[in-house]
């Protein structure tokens, strides 16, 4: 009888399905390592009994708006956390100009008065935005303009433009926290945007080969998302959208044009409408935004999709989009914090392009570039995974978190119903890269990766943490 | 009587101040009480979660000539969540857990100087004068730019799990209100001082 892969001896085994499998072995061994000494942690916090909450400054405001986003009851315990939340919550509204709050001690001892001191803030506000989206690239919004707190009750009305290296658009939303005293948030967007979606013909994987195709959305959302409580783990989304794509390619800097294949054009004629479903609960216990040491932050969103009917195609209508988002922050010893993140996505076959699954850039698989790791018309499936050791790499700076170093391994795959996934169709890379957190932007991340088995260094520039 | 007075005005008389020389030789003592930091407005900035800033001037002279001159900066707070008083100061941390052992601790503060001893004739003239600044700070004093500048708001995914969107938001109105905005007079400072005349040596502790 001919043995089997499991019987043959190692020497004889593919020299590199066995690379690749070792390198998973690994990559499984450090998750573990990352994981299970954090699972449980007990820590000893002092408390406080909330005497009173004094409201100062709220000339236009109504209490009630700043109560609710205190979330603190007179008669309950508090801690400094929540207290730090408390206070990061009300500035993070803008509503006010300056908001600060006070802690004193109470009639009796343990007992504390809250006293929060407000300045209202007379004009519209202004922002500047800019990013990086998986999906878009570098985007910007030079001026958005936002009506907050209009009658004094916490709404927002507001108005943005965005253009990028493969987005323009603009955006008009409507925001109304503690819809009728509950612990929902109600979001109502009006969304118009041209996207540019790249794909690469066979064996080309820079983008100077790629080529470009847009989509032209529309879009009218309605949100309700939790605050407070249970309700904050969750979040619904209903959207009608009506969609344009281009039945055209382009590459950049290239005028001509060429026919885009079957795969890349939508299923029914254009523009086509669907009216759509999005539900997704998620956690973030995570210590620290900017640079997370310990906690969790996880994701699992379903969606799901009604095209226009088509009777006289006949064909499946409708498809269904699942994905599983999962990150473990985890000091590992002094100052070295281990990161792992396993996301896992999968949506029907009959989706259009621009709602598949993609791999490749530094948000995602390091070490490739911007979705260049799928099949044409973009992947029904995808895996992807990382691990990150970080840690400062200053000693002098007060906040160690300013300037920090990370070592990374990226591993994932996106693909086709049709196509049989196993580890030797994995995609990896790994690198080094650095962290530095600078006034006004934030963090700016520089990333050397070098995709296995090539090795062929690619620089990546972003914003933010990795995940 | 010792009353806290406005800035830019003629500082407060701090009391029981005095200057000796210690029996070793080498050191002077300054003594004075520190009872008035503890005044009303600074137990109330103290208590309403602020820190309290105190700034110590020394000059020592010798025939009317400046021969030295000593700083001392302490930061004074209340934290509600231990109950307790904390100094920082001189690279130590004292910590009380009331006021009164902040006031005991303030109320006979002895200050050492290395000060070689000089001639006999010289040391007859030996005096200095020290000098107190408290500043009480509100929580918005100088921050706002330093705020605007450090306090980055970084944005990540909005839908959860869909697609990474790592980026910031600029507040604008901050930086508008920061160029355009008269300053806003956020702080507020007590000032004590005392002449030092030498009092006969005493035996060091």
């Amino acid at each position: 009888m001919k043995p089997t892969a499991n019987q043959l001896p190692h020497r004889h085994r593919p020299t590199h399905s066995r690379r690749l499998t070792s390198h998973f072995r690994r990559f499984a061994f450090w998750v573990f390592l990352l994981i299970a000494p954090g699972l449980v942690r007990a820590q000893e916090e002092r408390t406080l009994l909330l005497e009173r909450i004094d409201i100062e400054g709220n000339t236009k405001t109504v209490a009630g708006v700043i109560h609710n986003y205190l979330d603190m009851e007179v008669g309950s315990t508090i801690s400094r956390d929540m207290v730090e939340a408390a206070g990061k919550r009300l500035e993070a509204t803008r509503f006010f100009k300056t908001s600060e709050l006070r802690l004193s001690p109470g009639t009796e001892k343990g007992q504390a008065v809250l006293t929060v001191i407000v300045t209202e803030r007379r004009w519209p506000f202004f922002q500047f935005k800019s990013g990086y989206n998986e999906l878009d690239g570098w985007y910007l919004s030079p001026l958005g303009i936002r009506f907050d707190n209009l009658l004094g009750y916490g709404n927002r009305l507001g108005l943005e433009f965005l253009i990028g290296d493969r987005i323009s658009g603009a955006r008009l939303g409507y925001y109304r926290p503690y819809l009728l005293g509950t612990e929902y948030d109600l979001g109502l967007v009006l969304e118009g945007n041209d996207r540019q979606f790249l794909h690469y013909p066979e064996g080309a994987r820079e983008l100077d080969e790629a080529f470009f195709q847009k989509v032209h959305t529309s879009e009218l959302a309605l949100s309700i998302n939790g605050n407070s409580g249970i309700p904050r783990f969750f979040s619904m989304k209903l959207s009608v959208q009506a969609v344009t794509v281009d039945s055209t390619l382009r590459r950049r800097g290239d005028n001509e044009e060429r026919a885009a294949p079957g795969v890349l054009l939508p299923p029914l004629e254009n523009p086509y409408r669907t009216g759509r479903l999005y539900l997704a609960t998620h956690i973030d216990t995570r210590d620290n935004r900017a640079y997370p040491s310990r906690g969790w932050w996880g994701s699992l969103s379903w969606e799901h999709a009604v095209f226009q009917e088509d009777s006289i195609l006949n064909r499946d209508l409708k498809y269904s989009r699942t994905v599983l988002d999962l990150r473990r922050y985890q000091p590992i010893w002094k100052e070295l914090v281990g990161a792992v993140r396993v996301k896992y996505g999968q949506i029907s076959e009959a989706s259009p392009f621009f709602e598949r699954f993609y791999l490749g850039g530094p948000n995602s698989l390091r070490g490739y570039v911007d979705r260049s790791q799928n099949p044409l018309g973009y992947a029904s499936r995808m895996t992807l995974s990382s691990a990150e050791l970080r840690f400062p790499l200053s000693a002098r700076l007060k906040d160690r978190s300013r300037f920090t170093g990370v070592l990374f391994y990226d591993a994932g795959f996106a693909w086709n119903e049709s196509t049989t996934w196993n580890f030797s169709k994995l995609k990896t890379g790994m690198g080094a890269g650095v962290r530095l957190r600078i006034p006004v932007i934030g963090i700016l991340r520089v990333d050397l990766a070098y995709p296995i088995p090539d090795y062929e260094p690619r620089l990546h520039i972003s914003l933010g943490q990795t995940f | 009587m010792l009353l806290a007075v406005a800035q830019g005005q003629e500082p407060a008389t701090l009391s029981g101040a005095e200057l000796s020389r210690s029996a070793a030789g080498d050191t002077l003592l300054c003594r004075f009480s520190g009872e008035p930091f503890l005044s009303e407005s600074v137990q109330s900035t103290l208590l309403s979660g602020l820190p309290v800033l105190i700034n110590l001037n020394l000059i020592i002279r010798t025939d009317g000539q400046i021969r030295l001159r000593e700083n001392k900066r302490f930061r004074m707070s209340y934290d509600i969540w231990e109950d307790q008083y904390q100094l920082d100061g001189a690279g130590e941390r004292y910590l009380f857990p009331d006021l009164e052992q902040l006031r005991a601790f303030w109320s006979a503060f002895n200050w050492k100087i290395v000060f070689p001893r000089q001639a006999e004739n010289a040391e007859k003239n030996l005096g200095g004068r020290i000098t107190a600044k408290l500043t009480l700070l509100t929580a918005n004093q100088g921050r706002e730019l330093r705020d605007w500048l450090f306090n980055d708001n970084q944005t990540e995914e909005t839908s959860p799990g869909l697609m990474r969107d790592t980026g910031f938001q600029l507040d604008l109105n901050s930086l508008i209100s920061l160029l355009w905005s008269s300053k806003n007079d956020t702080e507020r400072s007590e000032s004590y001082a005392a002449n030092l005349t030498a009092k006969p040596a005493v035996k060091e502790e």
